[in-house]
């Protein structure tokens, strides 16, 4: 199945996995796009069309059985509001002191609907495309290749962290804390956890720098100057200054102010 | 072309007009990109050292935000790597972080999000590292009572307490009142707010030139830091109990008299009940607030003149205004994306402020205003706790490590 390390990526071989990521990415940024502009009847249409393309990859059943992963927050919306809308007048149900109101049911379930829309386009993406594959087309138009660097690197550590937790947490058992039980004691097993964790992480930055920069990690191959001209942040607010002047002459010329 | 759609929708209507907090949204939208842009832009010039610090801190990031969220408590805790970053190698660098770690929890499996759609909180996690590397170098998490370098931190706190006099002083004379209709108002509100700005910045340049400018090992720092503590504690809990049992405070609508209007939907469950008696009048109001504030500040004043306790103020006062920043930038994206709920333990927060009669956006911002401030204050504290554990040479290593040195 999927690791931390691959994410949600389900291997095939479809029309879906051969696009290109940043093809799928800016799909994905439409369908976001549209489902909060265009009126709510547009929603289903839009979910059919992604019901579609996911059938055409073979991943129908595995998206609508993820939708579980959600299904407290679409509840929680659709609920939340059908009962305590407060411009809601047109009352279906009542139990007591709430009611059900056609204003509060639309407005939760169009919410529920955008939002679950929105998931599965984006679990659609991840299930089609890897995230060293997204990386790396980035990369090649021109984002920043540490920034990738940052960001793999970040996703293959959360295991390890992870893994690390659960070693910490066998050793402090192994000398005597205590870990099931009330809440108090759970949360008082929280301290010799976490701070292990997060000092030996932040030390282990120190030998992680030493080793890269023994690697020339980010030697850059600019050329250094003889000469230093120097520009102290004055010059850059000046600068900021003399553009907002050239727009300000423009407009007063266009705008035929003193003529 | 017709463009009689482009106004701002009222409350309750939804043809023919733009959403208000959809507008606000893509406001917060638009910042986010903004940030991430120049952080991105940014990135050329960070060194190795940072580069290795922003992984870690993703990583704790996601770490400690998954645990959490499994315990099931009412707080996130999945800033800390935000903030340890933005401390150690400035606000934009924290952002990056911030924004960065909020994407890829989007995109990995790992428990403790709703999925894909917690990416649109990206803006609030950057903002957040914004603010942690401004609290930085205003000297807050500095590790003794009596370092120099918090005197820029007092010298702030203040100069926003002038501003708040001047402000009350104001609205006690002049009054503050704006209409939509009235340009005059308009530009006398914007001016009076200016003015108010440009009084609490001159009284913290000034302060902090003069009183506020101590030399190292000085005596006065611990007592100026337990005075402030004491007299924030006291505004605080005043101000507080003056916004709820004033004569024209909240309690003061509850009045009974329109039950399916003002009082909200509650209004029928109060039974139309008459609360406005619970707002107290003046003298006596004005009394019972200040003796109950005057209470807990000497309570805080006592719990602040013990150990090292003082040096909490600042970390503290630098989580809570990070905290409301953070609630004011995630409500319109919960009240407009997710309809204000957010399918965390907080949602029976909303439901309760939404039967009180606060809208989407209002019920969406007093939950932020509920957990929020408390999530960034105890993140704050881990950081300060995390830094004073850490060896010299692990801090000096980053750009801004100094300002986590005392003298």
């Amino acid at each position: 199945m999927s690791s931390t390390a691959t994410g949600y990526y389900r291997a095939g071989a479809s029309w879906l996995h051969r696009r290109n990521p940043t093809t799928k990415l800016l799909a994905l940024f439409w369908i976001i796009l549209a489902t909060f502009l265009l009126p709510p009847a547009s929603l289903v249409v839009i979910a059919a069309a992604i019901g579609a393309a996911a059938a055409t990859a073979s991943l129908l059943r595995p998206l609508l059985r993820s939708l579980r992963i959600p299904l407290v927050l679409l509840a929680s919306i659709v609920v939340v509001n059908a009962l305590f809308f407060p411009e809601g007048r047109d009352v279906l149900f009542a139990f007591g002191p709430v009611a059900v109101t056609r204003e509060g049911l639309t407005f939760g379930l169009v919410s529920a609907g955008r939002i679950g829309i929105i998931f599965l386009a984006s679990l659609l993406f991840l299930f089609t495309t890897l995230a060293d594959d997204l990386l790396e087309a980035l990369v090649a138009r021109g984002v920043s290749s540490r920034l990738a660097f940052v960001v793999l690197s970040a996703v293959q550590m959360v295991p390890r962290l992870q893994a690390r937790a659960y070693a910490i947490l066998d050793a402090q058992q192994a000398r005597g804390l205590p870990i099931a039980g009330s809440l108090r004691t759970r949360v008082r097993a929280l301290v010799p956890l976490i701070g292990p964790i997060l000092l030996g992480s932040l030390i282990d930055v120190r030998e992680r720098t030493l080793a890269l920069e023994a690697r020339s990690f980010g030697a850059r191959p600019r050329r250094t100057a003889y000469r230093i001209v120097a520009d102290p942040p004055v010059d850059r607010w000046l600068r900021v200054g003399v553009i907002v002047g050239l727009v300000a002459v423009v407009a007063v010329a266009v705008g035929g102010v003193g003529r | 072309m017709k463009l009689d759609w482009l106004t701002i929708c009222a409350e309750g209507q939804t043809e023919n007009c733009v959403s208000g907090y959809g507008l606000v949204y893509l406001g917060a939208l638009l910042v986010g990109v903004v940030i991430l842009a120049v952080a991105a832009y940014r990135t050329r010039d960070l060194s190795t050292a940072t580069i290795s610090l922003m992984i870690v801190g993703i990583a704790i990031n996601i770490a400690v935000g998954a645990t959490t969220t499994a315990l099931r408590l009412p707080i996130y805790l999945d800033s800390i790597g935000t903030v340890l970053v933005g401390v150690l190698a400035g606000p934009w660098a924290g952002a990056l972080t911030g924004i960065l770690a909020n994407l890829i929890w989007a995109f990995l499996p790992v428990p403790g999000g709703a999925g894909p759609v917690i990416a649109f909180f990206a803006p609030v996690a950057g903002v957040i590292g914004l603010m942690a590397g401004f609290w930085a170098g205003r000297g807050v998490f500095r590790l003794s009572a009596d370092d120099s370098r918090v005197g820029g931190f007092v010298a702030l706190a203040f100069g926003v307490a002038i501003a708040a006099v001047a402000s009350i002083a104001v609205q006690q004379t002049i009054g503050f009142s704006f209409s939509f209709d009235d340009l005059d108002s308009q530009v006398r509100f914007v001016t009076i707010g200016l003015a108010l700005v440009a009084i609490g910045v001159v009284a913290a340049w000034a302060s902090a030139r003069t009183v506020f400018a101590y030399r190292p090992g000085d005596a006065r720092i611990r007592r100026d830091l337990t005075i402030a503590t004491a007299v924030a504690a006291f505004a605080l809990v005043f101000a507080v109990l003056r916004l709820l049992f004033a004569p024209n405070g909240y309690f003061s609508t509850i009045d009974g008299s329109d039950p399916d209007g003002a009082d909200g939907p509650l209004g029928p469950l109060f039974g139309g009940a008459d609360l406005s008696g619970l707002a107290i009048d003046d003298p006596l109001g004005l009394l019972g607030a200040g003796i109950v504030a005057l209470l807990v500040g000497a309570g805080a004043w006592w719990w602040a003149t013990r150990g090292e306790n003082a040096r909490l103020f600042p970390v503290w006062i630098g989580g809570l205004t990070t905290g409301l920043v953070a609630a004011a930038i995630s409500a319109p994206i919960a009240a407009y994306v997710f309809g204000g709920v957010t399918g965390a333990g907080t949602d029976l927060l909303v439901a309760l402020y939404r039967t009180l009669g606060l809208n989407v956006l209002q019920s969406a911002f007093a939950q932020g205003l509920t957990s929020d401030p408390l999530d960034k204050t105890i993140s704050y504290t881990v950081v300060f706790l995390i830094l004073g554990a850490l060896p010299l040479t692990v801090r000096t290593m980053f750009s801004r490590g100094e300002t986590t040195v005392a003298d």
